[in-house]
């Protein structure tokens, strides 16, 4: 562990702080109308709303707002598989990519219609240009879009009294790509542009080797999908080696600024939610609960990576020099080192991101546990644009429900009476992803067709199948890596988690929205538990840590944990 | 023919999820407690 990784974590700590307020402000006046973007982009506005015939002035109860958001995504994946099974015949295809296949084309236009971003597939070698753009980032942008349209929807549940709408979802959506998404990908992918990212529609160059073979270099429109993938907390590289690839991420610049572009809107927020509460203090105690556990995160997987593998011999030198990075390197970029690669792994799970910059796979095993509960967890760790806020939020509701329990008050938090109905749905939410994170790993433990994607044996191949299920329920999106996933049977079984990590979750948010919005205001009682200090913020951190610890530590012991263990006692898989 | 096939499959997740929305429907109780939701 050196004073540069250290330093390297405090400024990227320091620039993630500061861009809560101002932009959890933005986003704000953006989704009121009241930014100047928003002011001068009006008449594009009321153009769209023309044109798709939609009344922006009618809000919607939380059962319409629901069936409006599955509508448009199920839209939206028929439209990407069509232009997968049709990329043949599309025009921007100088490589001559031909059809993908049908299985493969589900598991892809599932995964990016629910912001996972998971990836059976080579970017550089299955899709072209023009399916790239039209339908992997515009998906992008439509899935971040809904999942900040759904945690608007919950705060205006809080916020609202005796109301019966959540806000319409087609301005929400229309309003967080025009003037949130939108914006901000322009800056970042010129800012990739400066760094050296291609940005071309020109087919890719063969180089000619030492050897005197030809060797394709793939570009393409990299740039303008990279803003998004990371913005959108979607993560789905250009190319396979995501942004381990020069392409990607070119220098160490680019690097920080991917990772405060992947934790951005996640962060912000929780500012967002305090000003539309009316209490600022309430969303900084959100964001401190996901500090604390994000820090904690990755001074536990820096450690582990920095210690190096203890089965190597003596002689192997893994100590930190001038001549290297020292540490575990093993399927780490030499120019990124430990301390920036395991930033970059805790930041990209601890999101919904996905993106990688080194191999998961190749991590020590108990880090390999820490980016698997970050994903675990429920995307509360900052989680996705929206779904980190609506997934804490999930959890406050039960922190609250326990204290209230403890103490024989009733549960209420920011003057809402919190009842059956909100606890029911909070509930069914969490566990949701929890039944297909472990229900899934166990079919594919006792089929052959599971078994036979595993590159590895023991507790390792375990956790191969145990972190893509995670990923995918978790719409997280990054691979373990070893897992040969594209098969039927992962292709489909895959689609199936990430369909309903997203879609089953944000129901029953929805619901709550919905219950929440027709109560009235509670008046402060004395004794209520503020939840706005650092007594609330522990309560709801032990809660978040202790659900996810009682729910997949089995799980965990059989992978991650028992390949430590295995591995201390020299034995390796 | 698995075109065919992958569709059949996306239309019973779309079914499966919007029957959900239903289930929770069904599981919010009014205000007041669940034996005074109307028939």
């Amino acid at each position: 562990m050196t004073w540069q990784g250290w330093l390297q974590l405090a400024i990227f700590a320091l620039l993630t702080t500061a861009a809560v307020k101002p932009l959890g402000g933005y986003i704000l006046r953006c989704v009121d109308g009241r930014s100047s973007l928003a002011r001068l982009g009006a008449p594009i506005e009321t153009g769209i709303y023309r044109l798709a015939g939609i009344d922006p002035t009618r809000e919607q109860g939380w059962a319409e707002y629901a069936i409006a958001l599955l509508w448009f995504h199920v839209v939206g994946i028929v439209a990407l598989y069509a232009l997968q099974r049709l990329q043949a015949v599309l025009p921007l295809n100088p490589q001559h990519m031909g059809s993908v296949a049908p299985d493969l084309a589900l598991n892809t236009a599932v995964s990016f219609a629910t912001n996972t971003s998971w990836q059976s597939y080579a970017g550089e070698a299955t899709l072209g240009y023009f399916v790239q753009m039209t339908g992997i980032t515009v998906q992008s942008f439509l899935s971040a879009a809904s999942g900040v349209a759904v945690a608007l929807a919950l705060v205006r549940g809080f916020a609202r009294r005796s109301a019966a709408t959540i806000g319409s979802f087609w301005v929400d959506v229309t309003r967080v790509t025009l003037y949130v998404l939108l914006p901000l990908c322009v800056v970042a992918a010129l800012f990739l542009v400066w760094q050296g990212v291609p940005q071309t529609l020109q087919p890719y160059v063969i180089a000619t080797t030492l050897e005197g073979a030809d060797q394709p270099i793939a570009l393409g429109p990299v740039a303008s999908q990279e803003a998004i993938k990371l913005l959108s907390g979607d993560g789905g590289g250009f190319f396979n080696a995501n942004s381990a690839h020069p392409f990607e991420n070119p220098t160490a610049l680019s690097g920080l600024v991917e990772m405060l572009l992947i934790f951005l809107l996640g962060v912000a927020l929780t500012s967002t939610f305090g000003r539309m509460v009316g209490d600022r203090r309430q969303g900084w105690a959100l964001y401190a609960a996901m500090a604390a556990m994000f820090l904690v995160g990755v001074v536990v997987v820096y450690r582990a990576e920095a210690l190096g593998n203890p089965t190597f011999p003596a002689a192997v030198d893994q100590r930190v020099s001038s001549e290297q990075a020292g540490g575990n390197m093993e399927g780490k970029e030499v120019r990124f080192g430990v301390a920036q690669s395991t930033l970059f792994a805790t930041v990209s799970t601890a999101s919904s991101d996905g993106a990688i910059d080194s191999m998961h796979d190749s991590f020590m095993p108990l880090s390999g546990l820490v980016l698997m509960a970050n994903m675990m967890l429920d995307e509360v760790i900052v989680g996705g644009p929206g779904s980190g806020l609506f997934g804490i939020l999930l959890f406050a509701i039960v922190a609250v429900f326990i204290a209230g329990l403890m103490i024989g008050r009733t549960p209420e938090y920011l003057g809402n009476k919190i009842e059956a109905n909100e606890v029911k749905m909070a509930m069914l939410a969490l566990l949701i992803v929890p039944a297909f994170i472990l229900g899934l790993p166990a079919v594919a433990a006792v089929l052959p067709a599971g078994l036979a994607g595993l590159s590895n044996a023991g507790p390792h191949g375990f956790s191969e199948m145990l972190y893509a299920y995670t990923s995918g329920a978790a719409t997280n999106g990054s691979a373990f890596a070893g897992l040969n996933a594209d098969t039927p049977f992962y292709n489909l079984t895959l689609a199936a988690a990430m369909f309903a990590g997203r879609f089953l979750v944000i129901v029953p948010v929805l619901c709550i929205a919905g219950t929440l919005v027709t109560k009235g205001r509670l008046q402060p009682a004395a004794g209520a538990m503020p939840t706005h200090g650092p007594l609330f913020v522990g309560l709801l951190v032990g809660t978040i840590v202790i659900v996810g610890g009682l729910t997949f530590f089995p799980a965990l012991a059989l992978g991650p944990v028992a390949e430590h263990f295995a591995m201390l006692a020299g034995r390796v898989f | 023919m698995f075109d065919l096939l992958m569709v059949v499959l996306l239309a019973v997740m779309f079914l499966a999820a919007a029957g959900y929305i239903r289930v929770c429907d069904a599981l919010i109780e009014p205000p007041g407690g669940a034996e005074e939701k109307p028939e």
